[in-house]
């Protein structure tokens, strides 16, 4: 019996890995600017294997300047929100609940469009999002300290709080910027995506998104107990307070530093959870490892079509839930909901 | 081992004492059962005892030693809690379930090993429950669930395992189970439990000493002394009648039945 499930669910993994390497190497094979594959593969190989110097040197800053920091970032950031969001769901006892519940999306991107409206759109603003993003994550959890209520519940609800101020400011913001030039700016930047991917946003991401993302590996089995509720994580020897709060601070930094560097993508964090829990049970022991390997396939595949379907790039903010949606509800169909 | 609470007192609010100096123990190997009705503080009780509640004044003492500050690191004692009615929003399978018992022995970046894998699976069979053991929580009947709470419970290895209303909820069959596992738990393995329940035929059944509580007053004492009818009819508000009859095996039976509202 334990050696089926062992079996099976070791050739799941396999499958999962495999698939997110085929991505990552279809990300870098397609683009705008094409490239036969056979000198993809020669420009990969180009360290091992000497080349005349000058050779394929578009192709290669095309490959190794652009699409690689573009693909690692996906992958980042894919990963990064989606085991953000089954470590919330897990904490907030909700399925339904999505990383940036604590208002994280609508601090940072409010912080982003104060930027864009004050200094115009560099790579300064960055500095403006991230601070943002993580205020209004402190302020809902000072709003959030009410005694003699369910801490889960105020928390969620001081969220909702913080993050309908942000986004009243946006709508502010976005209602006195300048029409022509300052508001496609915002809007733009608000549907997310990863046009202006560099190594500078992978070296500003990579250790905040990398280090949340290890806390929440290594306590992922407690998350367990957590979602148990208060008293019986209690009950158990678990100290609910602390973890949370632990939680909270990984999920913040993972998230804001993704909002910063991609603009708001939704959906990422809230569906990739449960096709993580369909695959591999709701243990989030197995879970949250699973939605890192998903999420980064998943953002990485829906980037790919983001930037090859039309002539144009689409925010990949759309395209999460445009091709997300329909094939979420069709895992929904197929499995029967079994997990929920 | 034994296990005290001294001259406790607890209220939610300020001046709204539910317990008054209430002095009560419990020894190795005994069930202490704990009656009472509606709103008179069973489960606050039980919240008190295992520390998920303070005691405004007194405490809980184990050999002598108090137990105040419910931080399990620095605590002397491990109390199993069974809680009551279950409303489970993942549905983890039985075994992941049993495993989560073992998080006091697990360190905060760790994730079980294969002892506590090993220990999770014995008390399955303890328990009797291992045919579910891949099942999920969710696709399992009431009865099964409360094992699964009470072998969660075992899991951590208490000195002391407390249970809120553990048969509600059940029927007759499910009920006896739940009893005997209980009373088997008491013998075989040396727990003292403490345990609410509604029925006093219960209590009657399996517990060494009753705690009866009321409005502001409580009882103490073995189960025969304290499980009577005029003590029933003082803190239920009921008339009832306590009736005795032999089963096939020769062991005495004890039931109570309602006979009726005290007529104010």
């Amino acid at each position: 019996m334990d050696a089926i499930v062992k079996k099976s669910s070791k050739r799941k993994w396999f499958f999962l890995l495999v698939l997110l390497l085929l991505v990552f190497f279809l990300s870098l094979f397609v683009g705008r600017y094409s490239i036969s594959p056979i000198d993809v593969w020669r420009i990969l190989l180009s360290p091992i294997f000497a080349q005349q110097p000058g050779e394929f040197a578009i192709e290669k800053s095309v490959i190794i300047g652009i699409r690689l920091p573009r693909t690692l970032l996906t992958m980042l950031v894919g990963a990064g929100l989606s085991i953000s969001g089954a470590a919330f769901q897990g904490l907030f006892r909700n399925p339904l609940v999505s990383p940036d519940i604590l208002g994280v999306s609508a601090g940072a991107g409010f912080g982003a469009v104060l930027g864009i409206l004050l200094i115009g759109v560099t790579p300064v603003i960055s500095l403006f999002a991230l601070p943002f993003g993580v205020m209004s994550v402190v302020l809902a959890c000072l709003l959030g300290k009410i005694r003699n209520a369910t801490p889960v519940l105020s928390l969620v609800l001081a969220g909702i709080v913080v993050s309908s101020v942000f986004s009243a400011l946006i709508s502010l913001i976005k209602y006195a910027a300048d029409p022509y030039d300052k508001l496609p700016a915002i809007i733009y930047w608000l549907m997310g995506s990863f046009t202006k991917a560099s190594y500078d946003d992978l070296k500003l991401v990579t250790l905040p998104v990398l280090t949340g993302i290890t806390v929440l590996l290594l306590i992922r089995w407690r998350i367990n107990v957590l979602s148990l509720g208060d008293e019986e994580a209690h009950s158990l020897g678990v100290n609910p307070g602390r973890l949370r709060w632990l939680i909270i601070a990984a999920v913040t930094v993972v998230t804001a530093s993704a909002v910063t560097v991609a603009g708001i993508i939704g959906w990422v964090g809230l569906v990739i959870p449960h096709m993580g829990r369909m695959i591999v049970g709701v243990d989030h022991k197995a879970l949250l490892p699973a939605t890192v390997v998903i999420g980064a396939t998943f953002l990485t595949f829906i980037d790919i079509v983001a930037r090859t379907a039309t002539a144009a790039e689409i925010p990949i903010g759309i395209l999460t839930a445009i091709i997300g949606a329909p094939f979420f509800a069709f895992l929904l169909k197929k499995t029967k909901g079994g997990w929920l | 081992m034994s296990l005290e609470v001294r001259k406790g007192e607890f209220g939610y609010e300020q001046g709204k004492p539910i317990f008054r100096k209430i002095s009560f123990s419990v020894e190795q190997g005994e069930i202490l059962t704990v009656l009472g009705p509606n709103g008179s503080g069973k489960t606050t009780l039980l919240k008190c005892i295992t520390g998920m509640l303070k005691w405004k004044t007194g405490g809980t003492y184990f050999d002598g030693k108090p137990v105040n500050n419910f931080n399990k690191s620095n605590y002397c004692i491990n109390i199993g809690y069974v809680p009551q009615g279950y409303s489970l929003i993942f549905p983890y399978t039985v075994s992941e379930m049993v495993l989560m018992g073992r998080a006091p022995h697990i360190g905060l970046f760790s994730a079980p090993s294969a002892g506590d894998w090993e220990i999770a699976g014995d008390i399955l069979n303890v328990v009797g429950i291992d045919h579910l053991a891949s099942k999920p929580c969710s696709e399992i009947s009431g009865g099964e669930m409360q094992l699964v709470l009470i072998a969660r419970a075992l899991a951590s290895e208490p000195d002391v395992l407390v249970l809120d209303e553990p048969e509600s909820h059940l029927d007759f069959k499910n009920q006896l189970l739940i009893l005997n596992l209980l009373r088997k738990l008491a013998i075989e393995r040396k727990f003292s439990l403490i345990v609410n329940t509604h029925y006093p035929e219960h209590a009657l059944r399996i517990s060494d000493k009753t705690l009866l509580l009321g409005r502001g007053g409580y009882v103490f004492g073995s189960t025969e002394d304290v499980i009577t009818e005029s003590n029933l009819r003082d803190y239920f508000g009921v008339n009832v009648k306590m009736l005795l009859f032999d089963n096939e095996k020769g062991e005495r039976l004890k039931t109570i039945v309602a006979i009726g509202l005290l007529d104010n």
